[in-house]
């Protein structure tokens, strides 16, 4: 319970960063998901169900400012959530490598199925447009923010690991 | 490695998870407007209005102070020139105010209707698009200003885009470069009438112009007024690309907004006719 709480409260936090700070660094429409690149940094340290459930909590805040289709956010990185989680000690735990190309192809995993569930919900959709101007921008922006986002991760999960042991009853 | 197979807890719960996000889209898509979800999602922007417009506030505060700092040599000689900026535009409004007065003589000798002024909200922007696949931008005046959904908004520069979704306190702006966005447009030089579709990026789609209207590069694009939504004669841009295909009826042509939709800050909200 104790960890889910704690990943709530980095999730808020990346959340209000997300809206206050992302819009001002947007470049020519794309912008970085820094929610997305948190939960595929707790799927890779903490596994499937962390990963899930962090994409479920991080997709449910997006979507609570998305105007037209509420749980595509939802959905999408639930089970980005859950394909990282299975990559879980896939590598060192230090390493950035795993985690940057796994940021990389969750970002243009999570943007194709957004253009295919807009398209299922009667949008025109462009592809070849939005994949040069939209997807790649906005995964190479992603991994961009990968080697800041992803230690930082690591040591929060280590450090409330600590501390978790230590409040463990004896 | 991979992580070893999910047990059978973790099964049901990633399921769960998934079902209520597939239950989540359905019923949103579903319910109207007044449904449970579409409440809950106005409750949460209202909830959030203060910490955006707080945040704005202080960076607002925090680059005016910089720039005050950095750019106070300039501040001088730019006073001087706008002190005779404004001395010759006060020259000039008067020169305006006749004409506009000669205008509307003449209109009434010729028994047609005035241009109609509009009734606006001055409103700033507190927030903008949480991901790339929307351009929407959020505002800090909401149903308590008496804003309400569909409602156009501008700016001086020119059209910014509509009202979709209002809370007590602020209210959501489909930019007309989001995808799902399309405006009746009007050239300016023929009055030929064509429609205005985001495409995301920084340039708009000027899609269902027959290929006979002669249309050229540079042109303004006015809003028809057509739909109800968007009043007439608001600029949206200028067309920066057109080509007649040699098949087909209609142009491939496309549109630079007027407005800079990366460093908006201040837009009002068309509230009604005076």
């Amino acid at each position: 319970m104790q960890r889910y709480l704690f990943q709530v409260s980095v999730l808020i936090g990346t959340f209000i960063i997300q809206i206050v700070v992302v819009p001002h660094i947007n470049l020519s429409g794309a912008q970085p998901d820094l929610v997305l690149v948190v939960v595929v940094c707790f799927a890779l340290t903490e596994g499937l169900i962390y990963g899930a459930a962090s994409g479920f909590g991080g997709g449910f805040l997006e979507d609570l400012l998305q105007a037209k289709y509420m749980g595509f956010n939802m959905l999408i990185k639930t089970v980005v959530g859950a394909i990282a989680g299975i990559f879980k000690d896939y590598g060192p735990k230090e390493g950035i490598l795993i985690p940057l190309v796994g940021v990389f192809a969750a970002s243009v995993f999570s943007q194709i199925m957004m253009a295919l569930m807009a398209f299922l919900f009667g949008e025109t959709v462009v592809f070849k447009s939005i994949f040069n101007w939209l997807i790649i921008p906005t995964a190479l922006y992603n991994v961009l923010f990968t080697p800041f986002i992803y230690p930082a991760v690591v040591k929060i999960v280590n450090w409330q690991q600590k501390w978790a042991r230590f409040e463990a009853p004896k | 490695m991979l992580e070893k197979r999910p047990n059978w807890s973790n099964r049901i719960a990633l399921s769960l998870l998934i079902l209520i996000s597939v239950a989540v889209v359905i019923v949103h898509f579903r319910e109207n407007e007044n449904g449970f979800l579409h409440r809950v999602q106005k409750s949460a922007m209202g909830l959030l209005t203060p910490i955006q417009s707080g945040t704005l506030s202080s960076v607002r505060f925090t680059t005016n102070l910089w720039e005050s700092i950095t750019q106070f040599g300039r501040l001088k000689s730019d006073n001087q020139r706008l002190t005779k900026e404004v001395a010759a535009l006060r020259r000039q409004s008067v020169v305006s105010k006749e004409l506009e007065l000669e205008n509307e003589r003449l209109l009434k000798l010729l028994g047609a209707p005035a241009r109609r002024d509009y009734q606006t909200l001055y409103s700033n922007v507190i927030g903008k698009s949480v991901n790339s696949w929307q351009a929407t931008i959020i505002l800090d005046k909401g149903m308590n200003d008496g804003v309400k959904k569909h409602m156009a908004v501008a700016m001086a520069d020119g059209l910014v885009g509509q009202v979709i979704s209002v809370s007590k306190t602020s209210c959501l702006v489909q930019l007309i470069t989001d995808q799902k966005c399309a405006v009746g447009v009007r050239l300016q030089s023929n009055r030929a009438i064509a429609v205005v579709e985001g495409q995301g990026g920084k340039e708009l789609d000027l899609t269902l112009l027959p290929r006979e209207i002669p249309a050229t590069k540079g042109e303004l694009v006015l809003t028809a007024g057509i739909g109800g939504v968007y009043p007439p004669d608001i600029v949206v841009g200028t067309i920066s690309y057109v080509v007649a295909k040699p098949q087909g009826i209609y142009q491939e042509a496309r549109v630079s907004p007027a407005v800079d939709f990366w460093t908006l800050e201040e837009v009002f909200i068309i509230t009604g006719l005076k």
